[in-house]
């Protein structure tokens, strides 16, 4: 008897601790340093026409946002990167779940250089160049017979894994590189830098000067404008995301829902971002 | 950019103080004096952060985690206990004492020390608990972008085989793993020397459908070798992911080919149902053959709930044991007595349903294991070749991130075998309420 005693009192125990903690009504958003402004807009809207729902954002990078979700701290997950194998494997042993992937705007890769360098356009081949460090001077691409101060991401950002991933093809940064803990921060140091280069997303780059973008010597370069993106010619375009650890319910779903609404794609457009439709 | 931006603002309050004073003094230093005064603490501090940073990536390298799992134990049964007749909760977590039906102890405290550079990694992991430190892990491992996801991993680590080895003790739903892995794989890791092709998220879709490892172990566990020869043990791996739907299927294929050297002129082999005596064994190698297959399928999209999985898992072969026991070697010296060979069968079937809402998991599993599938019932004359089956059920309370709570009950059914007190079912059931803390 006094083991069944002992299992009645565990299962009364476990039950009315996880019912004291559940039913939340507030929504928890981390993740993307590129998409944290977004994320702030989006919030501020719905819970203008929806007092009730408390949204929380918060940024860190896109890796921090999916511990959180892993870790069950975040209701939903911005990344800028799709999510990594290996983080799924995470979020199917604890959940069962590949996760929901929501693709909710697009976002061109900007370099950013400072404005009084005369640099304007590169190749994605000078690019991987210059972050891994064979091309040094800006003389080798056409710029000052200056060395190339490079400003980059911390690894934690989503922006850092998709760029070392597409523009370097996996390869190593330069170690010359001065990593940064967001991307106000990466054009904060190439507006006061004339040697600096630096990357981030679109929205953030309205103090320096845009490099125009070219596939190879033979193709023309492009600036990160709407036009561009939208017809596919910017070469450095990626789409930014939000996860969740399975499909939504409740006021989650709703809150999704009016992010892919034409009301909640217009925040995208304000805030210097792609509409995905 | 933060600090760098407030050590400016210092400076300048700091540097317009001294000028106040130095005007006070009537000893004025000219603007360009000024400013070069100020780039050059500006240019110091700057290589002292770069410094600083140098440092602080460095130690970002060496990763830290562990977790603690406390636990109550309890048997359902008094009539055996203190009486000498058979112990109870080996399975589970340890025998208990013979006069106690409960124990409160420390199952697993693991510390893992992690150094990760770009291209190698080496960890770490010993388990502190209050019999003693033991080494759980010590190992290296070998890769490169370029090298498409293959890599070299050596030391003492979890042998590739089957799904429930490599899964965490922290992660697992259930207390303990299947009986028949604690049998086949005591202590789960083995010394040897692997390549793994774990296929990373630059390689085509295609060619992130397989995985595989494969090595050579010494076959004796984290012990000291007392042979020269050396296992092959690999697991072929199928991950399909059905991203569309939430699901997942993963699979994999396991085989052990291995031996002992048999110390003792005499083996004993089954000849029908009856143990026969093979002379001239001396020195010679005796089989020892496994045969896996795994599947692990998950699915998300649950409405409310989250999600689940079910997983499953069956391993035959040849086990070279002992008269009263059928486990692997896991000591540092050779064992001199006759060598029982067994074919043995084992499998295990397990759901887990997620009720994300509460933070909780419902857990069920079944557990069989026959180590001697040319005898049963009343033929059966030895602990060592009855089957058991074992049926669990628990809850598993997530507290948050760190913490997790789990009540476990494991209903635990012997073969009705030929030798007392085993000639019917024994009342050796298990409770256990585990609260483990992770980092």
């Amino acid at each position: 008897m006094k083991i069944k005693k002992i299992i009645m009192i565990s299962g009364v125990l476990v039950s009315a601790a996880a019912l004291a903690f559940a039913a939340s009504t507030s929504i928890t958003v981390k993740g993307s340093d590129t998409m944290v402004i977004l994320a702030q807009r989006w919030a501020e809207e719905y819970m203008k026409s929806n007092p009730n729902t408390s949204i929380q954002v918060t940024g860190g990078g896109s890796g921090t946002g999916i511990s959180a979700l892993i870790n069950g701290t975040t209701d939903i997950c911005n990344a800028s990167r799709p999510m990594k194998g290996s983080e799924r494997d995470k979020l199917k042993q604890r959940y069962s779940s590949l996760g929901v992937e929501i693709k909710t705007a697009k976002d061109g890769i900007s370099l950013y250089l400072n404005a009084d360098n005369p640099v304007s356009e590169l190749t994605l081949e000078q690019i991987k160049g210059i972050y891994t460090g064979m091309i040094t001077s800006w003389k080798d691409v056409g710029g000052n017979d200056s060395k190339i101060i490079v400003y980059g991401r911390d690894n934690s950002s989503g922006t850092y894994v998709y760029f070392r991933d597409v523009i370097l093809k996996g390869q190593d940064y330069t170690g010359n590189i001065q990593s940064m803990p967001g991307t106000a921060a990466v054009v904060n140091a190439v507006e006061k830098d004339a040697n600096g280069i630096g990357y981030g997303g679109a929205a953030y780059g309205n103090r320096i000067k845009y490099v125009k973008v070219k596939v190879d010597q033979n193709t023309p370069g492009y600036d990160p404008t709407l036009e561009n993106i939208k017809a596919g010619k910017y070469p450095i375009t990626r789409y930014l995301y939000m996860y969740l650890k399975s499909k939504p319910a409740g006021e989650l779903k709703k809150y999704i829902d009016w992010i892919l609404s034409d009301e909640g794609q217009a925040v995208v457009s304000k805030v210097g971002y792609f509409p995905i439709r | 950019m933060k600090i760098k931006n407030l050590l400016i603002v210092a400076l300048m309050i700091w540097s317009s103080a001294i000028a106040q004073n130095d005007s006070v003094a009537g000893n004025s230093i000219s603007e360009a004096e000024k400013i070069t005064q100020l780039e050059d603490k500006l240019k110091g501090l700057e290589e002292s952060y770069l410094e600083t940073k140098g440092d602080v990536n460095k130690l970002k390298k060496i990763k830290v985690s562990g977790y603690v799992q406390a636990q109550l134990r309890v048997a359902t049964d008094t009539s055996g206990i203190g009486k000498g007749k058979y112990k109870i909760g080996k399975f589970q977590g340890g025998d208990l004492a013979s006069d106690s039906r409960s124990v409160l102890q420390i199952r697993r405290g693991r510390i893992k020390v992690a150094y990760e550079n770009s291209y190698s990694q080496m960890a770490v992991q010993l388990d502190c608990i209050p019999k003693g430190v033991s080494i759980k892990d010590a190992y290296m491992r070998f890769s490169a972008p370029w090298l498409y996801g293959f890599g070299i991993k050596a030391g003492v680590y979890d042998r590739p085989f089957g799904f429930e080895i490599s899964y965490s003790s922290s992660s697992r739903e259930s207390p303990e793993r299947s009986r028949m892995f604690q049998t086949l794989f005591p202590g789960e890791r083995d010394m040897g020397a692997s390549i793994e092709y774990i296929p990373n998220d630059n390689l085509p879709s295609w060619a992130q459908l397989f995985n595989l490892k494969l090595g050579r172990f010494a076959g004796n566990g984290i012990n000291d070798e007392f042979d020269d020869i050396r296992d092959w043990i690999g697991r072929f791996g199928l991950s399909i992911p059905l991203n569309s739907i939430n699901m997942a299927i993963d699979a994999g294929f396991s085989g052990y080919a291995g031996a002992i050297r048999s110390l003792n002129d005499t083996l004993k082999e089954m000849s029908d149902t009856l143990w026969v005596s093979r002379l001239g064994k001396k020195n010679k190698e005796i089989d020892r053959q496994y045969f896996g297959g795994d599947m692990q399928i998950y699915y998300g999209n649950i409405p409310v709930l989250g999600g689940m999985s079910l997983r499953g898992e069956v391993i035959g072969g040849q086990q070279p044991g002992r008269a009263s026991s059928n486990e692997s070697p896991k000591s540092s010296a050779a064992d001199a007595s006759m060598i029982y060979v067994r074919n043995f069968i084992g499998f295990y079937t397990m759901a887990v349903l997620n009720i994300d809402p509460l933070k909780c998991q419902l857990v069920g599993k079944y557990d069989f294991f026959d180590p001697n599938i040319e005898i049963e019932k009343t033929g059966v004359k030895s602990l060592a070749d009855a089957s058991f089956k074992t049926l669990g059920l628990g809850l598993v309370y997530h507290w948050d991130e760190n913490v997790k709570i789990m009540a476990y009950f494991d209903k635990i059914t012997n073969e009705e075998i030929g030798i007392d007190p085993y000639k019917k079912d024994i009342n050796d059931n298990v409770f256990t309420l585990r609260i483990q803390y992770k980092f």
